[in-house]
């Protein structure tokens, strides 16, 4: 039986949202809500639509059918719109600006902040949320190692001052090691009373971090409920690695 | 002193050549598309120039100004109405970019027909440094370019908006995740290409006659220079524009002029043999 | 069922084109003879633009613009002059050695260019015109500079220009029917195949530098004849004649006529040619209206004129190409997949004996990443083999080592005891090794038909037969396809360009169409991507009988573990590069690394509540 979700008011929710390309259609009747200060977590196999749901979020896919609400007000996603109103994205890949140094990736990331100040106060607070960076600041971002880009991408997506953090895979092709260390940075951010929505692959550390999650399957949303009710579900597993 | 000659000649052709190459090497870099129409956009500002002297009365150096204006502005017309949607289409852009010269400049034939016209620059007189007679409107060229350049610099490197440039020529789509508007910054690369295009043919004007196709070679050699230099790269511009100047002032000058075309093309062939993508490039 | 299907615009029949064409000729033969000399001249130059623009086209079929044919043309005309002026050649003798020069001069410059792409290519071209245009100016006692070259030899047999005129006439007819011919050819084919998907017609045996070379070549030598031709015509060349701008046009006359079909080329050179010069505008007005013209078909109807006119006046023409046959009713995936199942399986062969394939210790590294640690793993005969993982475990890369699309560091392939590494990916797929992508599935500008002819390789290659014969009349590769229509269940789409069939049925043509190469292994990227329900289910029952009834091992990557359980005899996982596990899809499954690698280490991390 799929828990409720907490009771707070919610930053981001999808309600019914099909979308996709002329192709195809991605994602079937989704919908999720992302409340204030809870991490929400959407698992589920590949190829299952989980970075398509952030990608409608931000705009870059089309929706067909369905509303995204910021606020409790639908709106038309779109990536400048997201991000002045407080919803960061970290993307898949990290893609990280190679050429440019990670001081200057990260003022990217506070492009569409005008408050100097606020900006000064955003760098101090993320470098030493991760101090690898402090040290590689004037570093092109390209000669990074897989798990500083990860921490840089993350590093970037906050200097926005976000409400709302969009995380795509950030444990994408890093060793266990490194996994568990942005699990650590993750649990950190979301202390602060930063909500996230964390798209992931690895179930385990996905709902180890979230207090709700949503599970995918070819598009649809097949299971959610409260994190510690899916961990012991076995149809969270299967829908990995059997038949659903 | 000859070599003293051959530098001054060399780097303020080089600078005018830098200026018009640096603009089709951004607009590359952000949409990665071949703008064929650039080499009108420095005729239009040698005409722009000569008519705000010539029609409007204003002194040369307004007139600098006011070419750049007016070229810039064109140029970002053309972005927001014509390139925008090319991003990434190369054979469409280039056709399109194409079709946008050929239409400019052949107005231009209609228009402003073959009469020759030239723009009286307040500093042609030719100075005398220890021994070497220099043309001061050379000596503005190099020096005004090497401002400008430093201004881009900064700009490039030390402004919001020249780190948007650079974030949406390394990847468009984490750009627009940043909340970068991507279309805002091709419009205004383009602008900014528009700018140094038209500063360029305003530099140039009081040293050649006026004609409707004063854009070509200017486009051709800038071709040569961003493929040298490395498209996208605006070091790479600076650099390969020197390169290719000091190359052709030196063999004009020790061998014949014919000479400069053929080595400074044998150059760039055998740069491009080692290393394709340029001297700076990193595609 | 059908949404909108998007079937290539029906082209009049081979019978209504010849009448048309003819009757077009034979007009133009009157006027030969009753124009006066200012029409005549307008319409000479025009048919030389026509040369021109259909022997450019054959590359852009490519997607592959050069920016050198006015170069060719010029080497022609040059050749001409210098030999009849200098030389005392007679003209005739000059022709073919024209078109001989710029032939050579598009394979000197073609063999470096044609190995890059985007917009190297297009620069280098564009290069090389402006460094064969300079030379022209200032080789001075070679070819005369800036004065040109006078007095070039007439053709003995040509004395006036009604004289000419036929000549150029009939060199524009020779033009149209040779080219007309390559574009009915497997080249043809081949060459839109390459251009609309490049690695795929790579991996299914289409050879890119060859066929793309060849195309550069002849075009180049067409413009040479016709450059040739153009020197007697006006007795004068100079690098004045041959700007920047005729390579321009000629890419113009294409673009705005339509490069999909060889009567735009026709229709645009005639048109950016006949009316300037016949209205008789400045060469400044020629050119806005031509850039006018442009931008506007760019904007408005920017597949060129005659595609756009072909699409709407379509269903004028009865189609008598081959269509969709007409079903009485929706046929649903069951039915064919029960329709495949039909024949009868001639088993398993038990997997043994010497392996297919075998990847040896085969390691690469892209910048600082190491991709692939050492992976070493083998496939035998007739077996099927998943490949699965979590994501960015190498599986993609795996398989571009394999295909020859990226060459390892360390290590090697043996395919059927023969070593790939190195060899060109068309190369490897000729020897037996096929593989399919993710992101480009089919030809989409292609009908599903013609998507598996251009899979359908005869097993000996002859060049001379590949360009001349049209492939419709290619009894071995239609009798193929009219097979593999029907074995895979594609009647019903036969005639549609794949690019806007459902997804599902083109996911099945993908494999088709690597099942027509003739593949003793084949390598599928997750072949269920995209799909859903019955969809899935049609293409496992496909995938199955391509081992069961055709012996032919499959390598798939996959996500969905059903179908690797049913599909597979063996699985492979990776993780980080290296082999993770092997065995049995059950083994593996119920491998707890294997759970680990996917699922993420159980952690018992007590969480901080907020």
């Amino acid at each position: 039986m799929p828990a409720q979700p907490p009771e707070p008011e919610s930053i981001l929710e999808l309600r019914d949202v099909c979308a996709g390309y002329k192709a195809y259609q991605v994602l079937d009747q989704v919908s999720l809500t992302v409340n204030r200060g809870t991490v929400v977590t959407v698992i589920g196999a590949n190829g299952a639509g989980k970075t398509t749901t952030l990608n409608v979020i931000s705009g870059v896919v089309p929706v067909t059918s369905g509303q995204v609400l910021l606020d409790g007000e639908a709106i038309k996603p779109s990536s400048h719109a997201m991000v002045a109103r407080g919803v960061a994205h970290s993307p898949e890949g990290r893609r990280m600006f190679p050429h440019m140094s990670v001081l200057e990736n990260l003022m990217t990331g506070a492009y569409a902040s005008r408050d100097k100040e606020q900006v000064r106060a955003d760098l101090d607070m993320v470098l030493e949320v991760f101090p690898i960076l402090r040290e590689r600041s004037t570093q092109k971002a390209g000669t990074l190692s897989g798990g500083e880009q990860q921490m840089a991408a993350i590093a970037r997506a906050l200097m926005s001052h976000p409400r709302l953090l969009l995380l795509d895979e950030p444990t994408l092709g890093l060793s266990p090691k490194l996994v568990g260390t942005v699990r650590d940075i993750i649990a950190r951010i979301a202390a602060t009373g930063l909500a996230i929505l964390l798209v992931e692959q690895n179930a385990n550390m996905a709902l180890d971090l979230a207090e709700y999650g949503y599970v995918l399957e070819n598009g649809k949303v097949v299971l959610h409920g409260a994190s510690s009710a899916l961990r012991s579900d076995e149809r969270v597993r299967a829908a990995y690695l059997t038949a659903a | 002193m000859e070599i003293a000659q051959v530098l001054v000649n060399g780097i303020s052709y080089a600078a005018s050549l830098a200026l018009v190459a640096i603009g089709l090497t951004i607009v590359f870099g952000v949409l990665r598309v071949v703008n064929f129409a650039h080499g009108a956009l420095f005729m239009l500002g040698a005409y722009a120039t000569y008519y705000i002297t010539a029609s409007f009365k204003w002194n040369y150096f307004l007139a600098i100004i006011g070419a750049a204006l007016v070229v810039g502005l064109i140029s970002a017309f053309a972005a927001a109405a014509l390139f925008s949607r090319y991003r990434d289409l190369l054979l469409e852009g280039a056709v399109m970019s194409i079709a946008l010269a050929l239409l400019i400049t052949n107005l231009g034939w209609l228009q402003f027909s073959a009469v020759p016209r030239t723009v009286k620059s307040p500093i042609d007189d030719v100075i005398d440094i220890g021994g070497v007679r220099v043309l001061v409107q050379r000596l503005f060229i190099i020096v005004l370019t090497a401002a400008l350049l430093v201004g881009l610099q900064f700009f490039v490197k030390r402004s919001r908006m020249g780190r948007a440039m650079r974030a949406v020529q390394q990847d468009p789509h984490a750009a627009r995740l940043q909340g970068i508007k991507v279309d805002q910054v091709v419009v205004l690369t383009f602008a900014i290409g528009g700018v140094l295009a038209g500063i360029a043919g305003a530099l140039v004007s009081p040293t050649q006659t006026l004609q409707p196709s004063m854009g070509e070679q200017p486009l051709l050699l800038a071709f040569v220079v961003i493929i040298l230099g490395g498209m996208g790269s605006i070091p790479g511009a600076v650099l390969a524009s020197l390169v290719l100047g000091l190359t052709q002032s030196t063999t004009s000058t020790y061998w014949t002029p014919q000479a400069a075309t053929w080595l400074s093309f044998s150059l760039v062939i055998a740069v491009l043999a080692i290393r394709p993508k340029g001297l700076l490039g990193h595609e | 069922m059908s949404r909108g299907l998007s079937l290539p615009a029906r082209l009049p029949t081979a019978g209504i084109q010849l009448g048309s064409g003819s009757a077009v000729v034979a007009v133009l033969a009157v006027l030969g003879f009753t124009a006066s000399p200012y029409y005549a001249h307008i319409l000479i130059v025009t048919f030389f633009a026509v040369v021109l623009a259909v022997s450019y086209r054959l590359l852009l079929h490519t997607r592959e613009a050069s920016f050198c044919h006015g170069t060719f043309y010029m080497f022609g005309a040059y050749t001409t002059a210098l030999l009849t002026v200098r030389q005392d050649w007679p003209f005739w003798y000059t022709v073919p050695l024209a078109g001989l020069i710029a032939a050579a001069s598009a394979l000197v410059i073609g063999l470096p260019s044609l190995r890059t792409t985007g917009p190297y290519f297009f620069l280098i071209t564009f290069g090389f015109l402006v460094v064969v245009g300079s030379v022209a100016e200032n080789a001075t006692s070679l070819t005369g500079g800036f004065s040109g070259v006078l007095g070039i030899g007439q053709p003995s047999g040509i004395h006036s220009i009604r004289g000419f005129y036929f000549a150029t006439l009939i060199l524009a007819v020779i033009t149209v029917i040779v080219f007309a011919v390559f574009d009915r050819s497997r080249w043809g084919l081949e060459l839109i195949a390459l251009g609309d998907a490049r690695d795929l017609a790579q991996a299914t045996g289409t050879a890119r530098l060859a066929n793309m070379l060849g195309a550069f070549v002849v075009g180049a030598f067409f413009a040479g004849i016709a450059g040739s031709f153009y020197a007697s015509y006006i007795t004068f060349v100079s690098p004045n004649s041959f700007t920047l701008w005729t390579s321009i046009y000629v890419l113009i006359y294409v673009v705005v006529g339509g490069s999909r079909y060889l009567v735009g080329a026709v229709v645009g050179a005639a048109l950016l040619t006949l009316f300037p010069v016949w209205l008789g505008w400045s060469a400044n007005l020629e050119a806005v209206f031509a850039a006018g013209l442009t931008l506007a078909i760019i904007l408005v109807a920017p597949r060129g004129i005659t595609v756009e006119l072909a699409d709407r006046l379509g269903s004028f023409f009865a189609p008598k190409d081959r269509g969709p046959a007409v079903v009485a009713a929706d046929v649903t995936p069951g039915e064919v997949a029960a329709a495949v199942e039909h024949v009868a399986p001639e088993g398993k062969a038990a997997v043994s004996g010497q392996p297919l394939l075998e990847v040896r210790d085969v390691k690469i590294q892209f910048g600082g990443v190491r991709a692939l640690g050492g992976v070493t793993l083998d496939v035998k005969p007739r077996e099927s083999v998943g490949v699965i993982g979590p994501n960015g475990a190498g599986k993609t890369t795996l398989f571009n080592c394999i295909s020859g699309f990226a060459r390892p560091d360390h290590g090697d392939v043996i395919f059927e005891g023969r070593s790939m590494v190195g060899m060109t990916p068309h190369r490897i797929a000729r020897l037996g090794l096929v593989r399919t992508f993710q992101a480009s599935v089919v030809f989409e500008r292609l009908s599903v038909y013609q998507n598996l002819l251009v899979g359908c390789r005869p097993p000996t290659s002859n060049p001379l037969r590949n360009a001349v014969v049209p492939i419709r009349a290619a009894a071995h590769e239609t009798s193929r396809a009219d097979e593999l229509v029907e074995h895979f269940g594609l009647e019903r789409w036969a005639g549609a360009a794949a690019g806007s069939v459902p997804y599902g049925i083109r996911k099945i043509l993908g494999v088709a169409i690597c099942v027509a190469a003739r593949p003793r292994l084949l390598c599928l990227d997750e072949p269920m991507a995209g799909l859903h329900g019955a969809e899935v289910d049609h293409m496992q029952h496909v995938l199955a009988g391509l081992a069961q009834q055709h012996g032919i091992a499959l390598m798939l990557i996959e996500h969905r573990m059903p179908v690797v359980m049913s599909l597979c005899d063996r699985v492979v996982v990776l993780s980080f590069g290296e082999v993770l596990a092997e065995g049995t899809p059950e083994a593996v499954r119920a491998d707890p690394r294997v759970i680990e690698a996917y699922l993420g280490e159980e952690t018992g991390h007590a969480r901080a509540t907020a």
